[in-house]
């Protein structure tokens, strides 16, 4: 469960990128996604220290493996989010769709 | 494919990182992201990858191991997460804290600099303190060393050398200390080894001086105290820098004999590095007195002691009082009047006036700080006023005070931080600069400057108090808004946090401080001027002057020495280009011998009642060297000079006042020395004008140097140092290379010192005025370019506050130079305030400083109308600047803000 009833917004953002980077969702690949998709500079430390909490939460899984080359032999994370993180998510979604709903012409013309 | 990278990411970084990272996998999938991304960057030919790995190393590190503290705290923590919780508001506040400062770059950086200025400053005098008076001598316990003096409060002498009698008496009875020795200082001459002859500074001292300090040597042994004797074996321990430089740091030297003074002597050992006790010498030597030798009123030693464990200063000072009222009793003919003093060793070299001024430097520099932190006070005040509804909103959202004031203060805390890093960095530089400055000046070994620990630790302090100083009041101030109020007012009006009186009240405190620095500052450099003018009673330029010293092996006896001098003072007189010629025991500005002497005629009931004075011995061609016409009778003549025929003296006009009450005083005869003087009798042919012949001319306490001289010729004393000068129509720095070439022809082995015109010389005796008031001078600048950028702030942000009623004013027709008017009145209030209150406390404040001032008077009017007027011009121009601005902006843009 989340601190609030609901995920954070950077939380749901990270969600949202691992998602968006499908089976080949390793760390330096969600970050292209934040940064491409949400033109969102990220610092590494408040990245991967909300992947650990989202880890925590059970959220989010990951497998690693050793890529042939590269990296220096270290391993690489491959993220996937949990079917708990989709819940969160679409609860989040419902509860923005619902909060939003009537607002649009009025937000959009401002 | 991927080509192997050529460049490793460094290596200490990745460590830090394996430090810090989580354990396993999840660690090392992270170092081999960063791995990943560095060797991309590397390919790519980025430049600074290695610095770029080294930021995010940093970064994470950091991140995590706030992550590992706050667990640890969590599995501990009693407080039932309380802990936890404040860690984490306060990275959080850190956080936000830092995006402000970005955020309002200009108020950031003006803030930063602001506070990194009074951070150098006092960092910088401190700094200056440590080294001078807080570390004190480098040997064990020092601050159980104490110096011993003798003192004779009825002539205002409160410090003076004891007699030999007077140390084997104490060294005998004492009971407060572990032990007592002295010692004399001298300049030593070495040869008779590899080199040419040497001159060295030495200390001739007790045989257990060096054992009483408690430091080892280096090689070889200490000093016994039965080589102190006058018939014990000659024995030399010689410096470390001296068994380096002349001896190549042989390591058989201990045992060599060397001649020391003309005599065969043995080298016993070798001092550390660095040892130069008690002053900043090279060498030591048994002192060799003969108590028999020596009359008991005489003071030739100074005496110092270590306390003994338990003994306090109060202690050892009755026992000492009491011994030399005992002294008194025994020997009333020698110690009659004379009193004891124990001080801490180091105070003996750097006396109470210039610690004095040293601490008045330090206030000095307390009150930039102070102006500094009010600037960021203000600044900050202007900032929270713009801030106050979100201030507003975070207190109505339930954040209590405390939290909002923490907010704030931590805000400030940031800013003061990268103040006080980049203080210390400018302080480092200025002592780096300042250490260059006094590096030839003669002070004792141990006085060096630096940014040691305490100094560091000192600057971390500063920093924390300019912090708390300039975070507290405009915390408090925002955090007890009244929430109801920010939240409904629209910002259209002005009542957004008044500025109101409490900024109006830190304006007038900066104004003041920084009226009452540079009055200080002006007195200070009026006494500078009239030290670099003051009138000297006799010509100073176009002189060149010099100073040689003749060894008593080559020149062994007085006839040979006076030999030497005439040969140089002809020599000197027949280069081309020298008008006058003059050899003098002291050079005129620059000291000279005190010599107790009477008065023909005159009744001195006891020994102690015979006046002294300082004392010079000249050649012929003395007075018209140096321009100076006699007033009456006239100068020695060439017979008289070569000390032969009738003795004669020649005495100054307050000579003349004080001890021959202003009468005639041609004919009239003294002698040199006491009541028991063989000295013959000279008669006063001549009296000349009132030179400045001073102890140390423009020195500290210069003022007090009594004005009376007598000038006796040359040969009637014998001497083995000479100064020569020489008048020139020429550059005197054109001349100097013949004036060492004459020297060289008639000794090859003989230095010549000092070779300069005589009236950088001066200068150089005057070189502590300079250094305080160069320095005051800086403070006082800091402080009106802080205090002028203050008050330009506060005006600027009022201004800006009012813009939209100044803009209404003025499309309603108001004419813009009214507008302008009332703006600068309502500063001009303030700086006149300011200036009162400063104007008071700078006369208090350079009343204090009166013992540095030269020839002051610091009840005159032009420094302070000086400091006023410039501080109502930069004042009102800093008021100015936004009124104009203001008025100049198009009313309809104002209005759409």
């Amino acid at each position: 469960m989340s601190r609030n009833g609901y995920l954070g917004e950077f939380e749901q953002m990270v969600l949202l990128a691992i998602l968006q980077g499908g089976e080949d969702a390793h760390a330096l690949e969600v970050r292209r996604q934040l940064e491409e998709r949400a033109g969102r500079r990220v610092t590494k430390g408040a990245f991967y220290t909300t992947l650990d909490r989202l880890e925590s939460k059970h959220f989010v899984t990951w497998t690693s493996r050793v890529p042939a080359e590269g990296r220096r032999g270290m391993p690489q994370r491959h993220f996937r989010v949990t079917p708990e993180g989709v819940d969160e998510l679409r609860k989040c979604r419902a509860a923005l769709v619902s909060l939003w709903s009537g607002l649009e012409e009025m937000l959009d013309s401002a | 494919m991927t080509r192997p990278p050529r460049i490793d990411p460094p290596e200490r970084a990745c460590a830090l990182l394996r430090y810090w990272l989580p354990p396993g996998t999840v660690g090392l999938s992270i170092l081999g992201d960063l791995y990943e991304e560095f060797d991309e960057r590397v390919e790519a030919g980025a430049a600074r990858s290695g610095l770029w790995f080294w930021y995010h190393a940093v970064t994470l590190s950091g991140r995590y191991a706030f992550e590992r503290a706050g667990q640890r705290l969590g599995e501990h923590d009693s407080t039932g997460g309380w802990m936890m919780e404040t860690l984490s508001t306060l990275a959080a506040d850190l956080r936000f804290g830092l995006r402000m400062l970005v955020r309002t770059p200009l108020l950031s950086v003006v803030a930063v600099v602001t506070l990194a200025l009074g951070v150098a400053l006092t960092t910088h005098t401190f700094s200056s303190i440590y080294g001078a008076i807080l570390r004190g001598v480098p040997v064990p316990d020092h601050e159980r060393l104490v110096y011993l003096g003798a003192t004779f409060p009825e002539r205002g002498i409160d410090e003076m050398e004891m007699s030999l009698h007077d140390f084997e008496d104490l060294r005998r009875e004492q009971r407060s200390f572990e032990d007592v020795a002295a010692f004399y200082q001298g300049t030593v001459n070495v040869a008779g080894d590899a080199g040419p002859p040497e001159r060295y500074a030495g200390a001739y001292v007790s045989g257990n001086v060096l054992s009483l300090i408690g430091i080892q040597p280096r090689l070889g042994r200490l000093l016994r105290a039965e080589e102190e004797g006058p018939d014990a074996p000659r024995v030399i321990v010689i410096g470390h820098h001296v068994w380096e430089n002349r001896y190549a740091a042989d390591p058989d030297i201990v045992g060599r004999t060397i001649r020391v003074n003309g005599v065969a002597t043995e080298i016993v050992g070798v001092m550390p590095p660095g040892f130069r006790f008690p002053f900043l010498e090279d060498v030591w030597l048994p002192h060799r007195l003969d108590a028999d030798g020596t009359s008991r009123g005489s003071s030739d030693l100074d005496v110092f002691a270590r306390l003994a464990p338990g003994t306090g200063m109060s202690a050892a000072q009755s026992e000492l009082s009491a011994f030399a009222e005992r002294q008194a009793d025994i020997h009333p003919e020698s110690n009659e009047g004379i009193g004891a003093v124990v001080k801490p060793y180091e105070e003996r070299f750097m006396p109470a006036e210039i610690q004095a001024v040293m601490w008045v430097m330090f206030a000095a520099t307390f009150g930039v700080l102070l102006i500094a932190c009010t600037n960021v006070a203000n600044l900050l005040l202007a900032r929270a006023s713009v801030r106050s509804r979100e201030i507003a909103v975070r207190t109505a959202l339930g954040a209590g005070r405390w939290r909002v004031v923490r907010q704030l203060l931590v805000e400030s805390l940031v800013i003061a931080l990268f103040g006080g890093v980049l203080g210390v960095l400018i302080a480092w530089g200025g002592v780096m600069a300042y250490n260059l400055a006094v590096a030839d000046i003669y002070k004792p070994y141990w006085i060096r400057f630096g940014m040691d620990g305490p100094v560091l630790l000192f600057s971390l302090l500063v920093t924390t108090l300019s912090a708390v100083l300039a975070g507290t009041l405009p915390a408090l101030r925002a955090s007890g808004l009244d929430v109801g109020e920010q939240l409904k007012d629209e910002s259209r009006g002005s009542s957004s946090l008044r500025l109101g009186r409490l900024t109006h009240a830190l304006v007038v405190t900066e104004i003041a401080i920084s009226c009452m620095l540079l009055i200080a500052a002006g007195f200070m450099v009026r006494s500078v001027v009239n030290v670099n003018t003051i009138d000297f009673g006799f010509e100073t330029e176009g002189i060149l002057t010099g100073r040689v010293g003749l060894f008593d092996t080559d020149y062994p006896d007085a006839a040979a020495r006076a030999r030497f001098f005439e040969d140089l003072e002809e020599r000197l007189a027949a280069e081309p280009g020298v008008e006058r010629v003059a050899l003098t025991s002291a050079l005129p500005g620059l000291g000279g011998s005190r010599f107790y002497f009477g008065v023909e005629g005159v009744a001195y009931p006891t020994d102690n009642d015979y006046p002294v004075v300082l004392t010079s011995f000249v050649t012929e061609d003395f007075f018209e060297t140096f321009g100076v016409a006699p007033r009456q009778g006239r100068a020695f003549d060439a017979l008289e000079a070569r000390g032969e025929g009738d003795p004669v003296v020649i005495v100054n006009e307050s000579f003349v006042a004080t001890y021959l009450d202003g009468t005639s005083a041609l004919g009239e005869r003294i002698r040199l020395g006491l009541s028991d003087s063989t000295r013959p009798w000279h008669r006063i042919i001549g009296v000349v004008p009132d030179m400045h012949v001073g102890g140390n001319v423009g020195g500290i306490g210069d003022d007090l140097e009594r004005p009376e001289r007598a000038f006796f010729p040359l040969r009637t004393f014998d001497f083995a140092f000479a100064s020569f000068a020489v008048r020139t129509q020429d550059d005197p720095d054109v001349l100097a290379p013949r004036m060492r070439a004459v020297v060289a022809e008639l000794d090859p082995n003989l230095p010549v010192y000092d070779l300069l015109p005589l009236d950088r010389a001066l200068e150089q005796a005057t070189w502590a005025f300079g250094l305080f008031g160069s320095l005051f001078t800086i403070f006082g600048v800091a402080a009106l370019f802080l205090a002028s950028v203050g008050l330009y702030g506060v005006m600027a942000f009022g201004v800006s506050q009012r813009r939209r009623e100044l803009a209404v004013r003025l499309a309603l027709g108001a004419r813009p130079s009214r507008l302008i008017a009332a703006v600068v009145r309502h500063g001009a209030v303030q700086l006149g305030l300011g200036m009162l209150i400063g104007v008071a406390l700078g006369a208090g404040a350079s009343r204090s400083l009166r013992v540095l001032l030269y020839g002051v008077d610091t009840s005159d009017p032009t420094v302070y109308a000086g400091i006023v007027v410039t501080l109502t011009a930069t004042g009102l121009l800093a008021c100015l600047i936004p009124a104009r601005s203001a008025t100049r902006t198009d009313p309809a843009d104002a209005m759409r803000e």
